[in-house]
């Protein structure tokens, strides 16, 4: 039972600002490659987060091989559809001198909605892409990192608004095989991560929504984020029931903190509203969206590295055997 | 200037920054403590969590001003000295406003607003939002009804992209460019197209080969009717670009100390000095406060002595000083990112630090509290 996500083609990570998409898909990627599976991790937009996870520098669309089987690639929208003219086009020489036009270079700087469908249409071309000399495909998995929720559906909406809009030649039809490819339980599956607060759960529930209704894309997991979990274990809590119960203990700890132990107390208190928040939340997101949910914990610290990263794509691991 | 002048003084205020850091929360905080002490202050949000619209009474807006109701400040105990308004932009209905508005008359605005390529750039396509919020602002503004409007700006991943919208559509819809490319193409059909330079040409029969001829004269066809109202169109994202430049304008920005947030806040910074506009100041949203004056050093080593002093108790003292250390690092972490980022900018912002609240802020009482963290002093009747 349960989705193997890493059986689909393409796994796109989705969410509000700030959640930590950029550490769930890279996570995503070790947890695949890891299963020994040829990765290429996209973004959309160079972030600076994806910099620091792999600890180099990374060129505008370039594919990088950062780690082993892992390449990443951002999508540069001037520089796919330069490829795009020259390739599917088939004009090869002509492809400069079109794109080198002021008069074109002019529309595409103003013009909307060109760069998410060419950016859509690269996904298209990656996961279409064959290994050399082969038959294979040239990555086994491609994981997006998606902008953030508001232009992260607009980036998928694209597709079916140009449907609309061009209705005859080349075009239409690689349109349409996008489109199709978004909306392919076999290839596509739409993630999204959230935090366990209030914003982004609501955004995610309606990201969701709008992604089966009206995108009628396959949708996969909800991966909660930084969840806190609570501070004690069976040992320590039934070692915390007792010292409170011990004036002369509580007594002692207040003299070795110079702010009379004020700080270790309203931290207590602090953790434990997080974890009522966090659980809230959580329970929230299982009731409103359902299984399957990843629950990664709140990691100190909260910095994004490579190790970090590789802590959270065990995380997803163990989650994912567990469900399946 | 302290972010209470701001409140006092300015007639438009508007909250940019990144996604996810609590600018709706903001925006709605600053326009309410203005109201209490006695302006007529309309806040202008585009997705409101559900929760605080509802508490405002901002259910069915539209794209509407509404008075928010005396029983949601009875709630908190309040009585406001001014009045506070609120709307929730549509981004479809603003744009066909303004088309409507600036057609000479009813046939021209209809064969506008039912071209197909029209419906699908004012709706699905990215910066219509980001424009229309300018274009909303700016007929707000010019209505004359309130003494502040406080504008937050739509969820992008870039604050950025609320600066260019107006210019970039402006540039977009550019009559001339229509002339000089499409018309030929159009009005002489292909008896007049050899006329047409050669790149031109080879860029139709590339367009045409891409998408049908038909799409191109969906789109020629918007381009034509809409030549005679583009000056019209353009001369009125010149007077919002004014607007933004005005001495009654400031830009607040608001951030969270995460590090992908305030780069993003950094580049906003440059990009508004490098357009001479004012940033009023800086707020620091979800900031985490250390629970104690003690440093992480410092906390190692006295959990040892308490270790040592209380061993009998040893799996909870571990899991406390664990927890407080936790706490305090956080703390640190923020305080550290929010300086340099402080460092960086030009002497006389003020900035204010909001700490992370672990309830939602959903109601005028929440608002108020968060209005006490920007340091805005608020009269309780």
């Amino acid at each position: 039972m349960g989705i193997d996500p890493f059986e689909k083609r393409i796994l796109f990570i989705t969410g509000k600002g700030g959640v930590g998409k950029t550490t769930v898909a890279a996570a995503m990627a070790y947890a695949a490659r890891d299963r020994g599976l040829n990765v290429c991790l996209v973004e959309v937009t160079p972030s600076p987060n994806m910099r620091m996870i792999f600890e180099q520098d990374i060129p505008l669309y370039k594919e990088t091989e950062v780690d082993r089987n892992i390449t990443v690639l951002t999508i540069e929208p001037f520089r796919a559809l330069h490829e795009y003219v020259g390739l599917q086009l088939k004009i090869g020489g002509a492809a400069r001198l079109i794109m080198n036009n002021r008069l074109l270079n002019y529309f595409l700087n103003t013009a909307p909605g060109w760069r998410e469908l060419i950016t859509v249409g690269k996904i298209w071309h990656l996961q279409d892409m064959k290994a050399k000399w082969s038959k294979k495909p040239r990555f086994d998995l491609i994981v997006v990192d998606s902008p953030a929720t508001g232009h992260g559906l607009s980036f998928l909406k694209v597709p079916s608004v140009f449907m609309n809009i061009i209705k005859m030649g080349r075009m239409q039809g690689q349109t349409a095989d996008v489109q199709a490819m978004l909306t392919d339980p076999a290839i596509s599956l739409l993630n999204v991560v959230t935090l366990p607060e209030e914003m982004p759960v609501n955004e995610s529930i309606s990201l969701l929504n709008t992604a089966r209704d009206e995108l009628h894309m396959p949708t996969g997991f909800t991966f909660v984020n930084s969840a806190y979990s609570p501070l004690f274990d069976e040992a320590s809590r039934e070692s915390f029931e007792k010292l409170k119960e011990d004036p002369e203990a509580m007594e002692r700890l207040k003299e070795v903190f110079p702010d009379n132990a004020r700080g270790l107390f309203s931290a207590l208190e602090n953790r434990q509203a997080r974890v009522a928040q966090s659980q809230y939340y959580e329970n929230l997101v299982r009731e409103k969206i359902g299984p399957p949910i990843v629950r990664i914990p709140h990691l100190y610290p909260g910095r994004v590295d490579k190790d970090g990263v590789k802590k959270v794509a065990e995380i997803i691991s163990q989650n994912l055997n567990k469900d399946a | 200037m302290q972010l209470s002048d701001l409140v006092a003084e300015k007639h438009i205020l508007v909250c940019c920054g990144s996604g996810g850091v609590g600018k709706t929360t903001i925006s709605a905080s600053l326009a309410l403590s203005a109201a209490m002490a006695g302006r007529k202050v309309l806040v202008c949000t585009i997705d409101p969590a559900k929760r605080l619209a509802d508490s405002l009474g901002l259910k069915e807006l539209g794209n509407e001003e509404a008075k928010i109701p005396d029983e949601a400040f009875h709630k908190a105990g309040v009585k406001p000295k001014g009045e506070l308004w609120g709307m929730m932009l549509d981004s479809k209905r603003t744009f066909d406003d303004l088309i409507e508005r600036i057609s000479p008359n009813p046939e021209t605005s209809r064969k506008i607003l039912e071209n197909g390529f029209y419906q699908n750039i004012t709706t699905a396509l990215a910066g219509s939002q980001e424009f229309s919020a300018m274009e909303k602002l700016y007929e707000l503004a010019s209505s004359g009804k309130y003494d502040l409007i406080v504008l937050d700006t739509p969820p992008s991943r870039h604050a950025l992209d609320f600066l260019d919208a107006p210019s970039k559509m402006t540039a977009f819809l550019d009559a001339k460019v229509i002339q000089w490319v499409l018309k030929p193409y159009l009005t002489a059909g292909r008896v007049g197209f050899k006329f047409v330079n050669r790149t031109a040409k080879a860029m139709f029969s590339i367009l045409e080969k891409a998408t049908g001829r038909e799409t191109i004269a969906d789109i020629a066809d918007f381009f034509l009717v809409f030549e005679g109202l583009y000056e019209g169109f353009k001369a009125r994202a010149g007077r919002v670009r004014e607007l933004m430049e005005e001495e009654g304008t400031a830009f607040l920005l608001v951030t969270s100390p995460q590090s992908g947030s305030l780069s993003e806040a950094g580049f906003f910074v440059e990009r508004l000095e490098k357009d001479g506009m004012a940033l009023g100041g800086v707020v620091f949203n979800r900031v985490h406060v250390s629970p104690t004056d003690l440093a992480s050093k410092e906390v190692e080593a006295i959990g040892e002595k308490a270790l040592e002093s209380l061993k009998d108790y040893s799996p909870a003292i571990t899991a406390l000083v664990d927890n407080l250390r936790l706490f305090i690092l956080l703390a640190e972490a923020d305080k550290r990112a929010i300086d340099l980022f402080l460092s960086g900018l030009q002497r006389g912002v003020g900035s204010v630090r909001v700490p992370y609240l672990l309830h939602d802020v959903h109601d005028i009482a929440s608002l108020l509290d968060v209005a006490a963290y920007l340091k805005l002093r608020v009269l309780r009747i």
